[in-house]
């Protein structure tokens, strides 16, 4: 996946200037940032919803014009819709994009099993934890099999325990799946944690002002975090996003 | 389990005995204080009269009933189908709602002879005034839960390839329901009312026309029975809907189902 001198305004309002980076094929990739600086609005690009005033984005060689079927998002808030089933939420893409149903709840299944929460697949939303339905997005995110998966701050709503939980779990999923991940968040450690590589972007314009590779290895344990590595990284990151601010 | 039991037990029961109660106390204070049947007749006799009569009662009835569920489904049919251009047409948003809003400051009851003028002294002007009366908030109800989807839910909708006709069925109108049920709970009453003031101005049947009917004669205990089916008519529809509404929208706990608007 590539992106060339994306930009973005909005009337007078400049959302996001001068943005390119390439992401490999599997590759973890994290979009780091302090609130308003326009990540969100990068990640909607990338998902074909919100249109760039200039540049372009490319994936495997084919500019992105609208939504497309590789692709599969995570939101802030889990967005389910309180009248399906757990299972029938996870199925709600398939449904979207006219897939054989029956071909993919095989699928829904043993993703929900993967997250742990197989046994709630006839549950309604309402009669989970926040926890458990950011997983059963996460699920539905991954139903359609895309090569590219987004997150947007997919666990900023949820207490710092589950939080962490939720990283390693994220980690475990997407190690047997083997996604290319862009995932955005304003939390030094949870980016360092789970990415290969971090993009700091800075606001007022978003632009991408470090891209930093963590060589941590793989599986990562929470353990790592206590690491010097792990905080050589940390600080690095939290050095790029002062930086910004002072200038 | 046993809690739960009790506590439905209790929500059902005290109602009936508040009314009981009311009901024996009516009793005693028109035995006790000799007011005569012309003026007040005692439940007792009220009873009396609904079973003693109840082939007149019911042949009124039906035609009272019949309109009223005609002109409320004509209104929820309407009410869906006008709430769908607010939300899609900004012409109709911006051009034909505030006048239907606006519009509501004319007491539609007062119309009721004005039907009578154009559509005669028949069925179709009671028909179309509980239409009328009940048609508003069943429009404002729907077009408010068509509306009231969520930015994000809306968003998640498209990144998965959601055409419009897609995010309509499967989204704004089950989002719409509990709104539409709000609504429907609302216009089952002015159904009624619309049926019952047309048959007071102008008709030879219905529950309306017996009630103004034993009004003239001074059959007082005649016209509290028309009074009583009429209104077990009408818990009875609303029972229906109440029930629908448990069923259709299962999602929803009962003491979070919204109503709102009026006419």
């Amino acid at each position: 996946m590539r992106i060339a001198s994306l930009q973005k305004s909005y009337g007078a309002l400049e959302a996001i200037r001068e943005v390119s980076f390439a992401v490999g094929e599997g590759e973890f990739v994290s979009v780091l940032g302090p609130s308003g600086c326009g990540k969100s609005t990068l990640l909607m690009m990338i998902a074909g919803v919100i249109a760039p005033t200039a540049g372009e984005i490319r994936v495997k060689d084919a500019k992105v014009t609208g939504p497309r079927r590789d692709v599969g998002v995570v939101f802030q808030s889990p967005v389910l819709l309180p009248w399906r089933t757990v299972l029938q939420n996870v199925l709600f893409p398939v449904e979207l994009m006219r897939l054989p149903r029956a071909q993919y709840t095989g699928r829904a299944m043993e993703l929900l099993r993967m997250a742990k929460i197989d046994e709630f697949a006839a549950a309604l939303p309402r009669q989970l934890s926040g926890g458990m339905r950011q997983r059963v997005a996460i699920c539905r995110a991954l139903v359609h099999n895309p090569d590219i998966l987004l997150m947007d701050e997919p666990f900023s709503a949820l207490d710092a325990i589950t939080r962490d939980e939720m990283g390693v779990e994220l980690l475990r999923i997407w190690q047997a799946n083997r996604k290319t991940v862009i995932f955005v968040t304003h939390s030094i450690r949870e980016a360092a944690f789970l990415s290969d590589r971090v993009l700091v972007m800075a606001r007022r314009p978003g632009t991408i002002i470090d891209d930093v590779a963590i060589d941590l290895p793989r599986p990562r344990q929470i353990a790592m975090t206590e690491d010097e590595t792990f905080n050589h990284h940390v600080r690095h990151l939290r050095n790029a996003i002062e930086a910004s601010h002072a200038g | 389990m046993r809690d739960e039991i009790r506590r439905r037990a209790a929500r059902i029961a005290w109602p009936i005995l508040v009314t009981v109660l009311m009901l024996v106390g009516w009793e005693i204070a028109v035995r006790v204080l000799g007011i005569r049947s012309i003026i007040l007749p005692p439940p007792s006799e009220v009873l009396a009269v609904m079973v003693e009569r109840h082939d007149l009662l019911l042949a009124h009835l039906w035609p009272s009933l019949y309109l009223t569920v005609l002109g409320f489904a004509l209104s929820v049919i309407g009410g869906i189908l006008v709430a769908v251009l607010i939300t899609y047409s900004s012409i109709v948003r911006a051009g034909f709602y505030p006048v239907i809003v606006v519009s509501q400051v004319v007491p539609k009851i007062s119309i009721a002879p004005l039907f009578i003028v154009w559509f005669g002294t028949g069925t179709l002007s009671s028909l179309l005034l509980a239409f009328l009366i009940a048609f508003f908030p069943m429009t404002i109800n729907a077009a408010m839960g068509f509306e009231a989807v969520d930015e994000d839910i809306h968003r998640m909708a498209r990144t998965f390839m959601g055409s419009p006709w897609q995010i309509f069925w499967k989204i704004r109108m089950p989002n719409a329901l509990p709104y539409i049920f709000g609504g429907m709970k609302i216009s089952i009453t002015l159904a009624i009312i619309g049926v019952i003031v047309s048959e007071f101005v102008a008709s030879q049947e219905g529950i309306g026309y017996l009630i103004k009917l034993a009004g003239g004669l001074l059959d007082t205990p005649l016209m509290i029975a028309a009074i009583a089916v009429l209104s077990i008519a009408g818990l009875a529809l609303y029972m229906v809907i109440a029930s629908a509404e448990s069923f259709a929208v299962y999602w929803q706990p009962p003491a979070e189902v919204v109503a709102a608007g009026g006419g």
